[in-house]
């Protein structure tokens, strides 16, 4: 299934990343999953325990940089994990998701590739 | 000038013959009326389409992990049916890449193991999440590229689902496939390696 991770130096990543989203009507659940549709019925699907276990994922190299972006501190960074069958729906929510976050996001996309997540290009992701 | 006329007269041979061809047109239609069924929702690109007439001539081969099914598994000969009674392999379709090889794959192993293709299953959590490959007891999720997040969306389906997710990722680096590997997570890499993994987990 296609998916992402959305890094940040943000503690409080996913709380951040849920709040935004249920303000334009997301679902949220206790176990830290918000669901959001677009009016096309495209389905992103946020996780917020990403598991310790796999850190490797997305902490690990090699990535490659889309475009010239301050690169994370991917020591300091934590990580949630995004569902999306579709690239530009992925794209559309994620720029606007970051432009509610206080600080900068980046996604990490299924190949590697490295986005600041308010300049995904949806057709050059690989979810 | 004159004036022909035509007697126009059916040859008593044709009668029968025409009969027998409009039973066997109506036999054929009410056949595919009841055999195509198309999948319709969000995910209208996907759809799996019944083949009417295509019938495996062999068996389905059960395989365990370990066990390689040989390279013919997939040059399997397909007929037409021609009025036996047999079991029908359905054709899948996905814009998303590697899934339709993987479940059409599947189906022609296993006729009938594929639940759906692109499905929505329940967590418990109360929402759906969105598999590949659904085979009831077993989700399949794909990943194309070097499969960056598939162990941790393998480990996170299996949890929030309660079903044994596996991957099938034919292009995951060695080094990741090794790391899911020493985590207990089934990544298959081959078409081969999938239907030994879900022959060996059921």
């Amino acid at each position: 299934m296609k998916g992402a991770f959305l890094v940040a130096e943000d503690a409080d990543l996913y709380r951040n990343v849920r709040d935004a989203l249920v303000r334009v009507g997301a679902v949220a659940t206790d176990d830290d999953v918000v669901q959001f549709r677009d009016e096309l019925g495209n389905l992103l699907t946020v996780f917020g325990r990403v598991p310790m276990s796999t850190d490797w994922e997305w902490r690990e190299g090699p990535l490659t940089i889309h475009g010239t972006i301050p690169l994370p501190s991917l020591e300091r960074a934590t990580a949630c994990w995004l569902e999306c069958r579709s690239e530009r729906a992925f794209a559309v929510i994620v720029r606007q998701l970051a432009t509610e976050l206080a600080g900068p996001a980046w996604v990490i996309d299924g190949d590697g590739g490295l986005w600041l997540a308010s300049k995904v290009d949806p057709d050059r992701l690989k979810l | 000038m004159t004036t022909r006329t035509q007697q126009r007269s059916t040859p008593l041979w044709l009668l029968p013959f025409l009969a027998a061809l409009i039973a066997a047109l109506a036999a054929i239609l009410g056949f595919t009326t009841a055999s195509v069924s198309a999948a319709v929702g969000a995910e209208t690109r996907v759809g799996a389409i019944n083949v009417a007439g295509e019938v495996l001539v062999e068996p389905p081969q059960h395989v365990s992990a370990g066990q390689h099914p040989g390279p013919g598994l997939d040059q399997r000969p397909i007929v037409v049916a021609t009025g036996v009674a047999a079991n029908s392999v359905r054709t899948f379709a996905s814009a998303d890449a590697h899934v339709a090889d993987a479940a059409n794959r599947i189906e022609h192993a296993m006729p009938g193991r594929v639940v759906g293709v692109n499905s929505q299953v329940s967590m418990a959590n109360g929402l759906s999440r969105e598999v590949d490959i659904d085979l009831g007891d077993l989700l399949v999720q794909v990943k194309s590229g070097n499969a960056r997040g598939l162990t941790g969306q393998l480990m996170s389906t299996t949890a929030s689902t309660g079903r044994t997710a596996i991957g099938y990722a034919p292009d995951i680096s060695e080094g990741a496939w090794l790391n899911a590997a020493r985590q207990g997570v089934p990544i298959a890499r081959t078409l081969d390696e999938l239907l030994a993994i879900i022959g060996e987990l059921g």
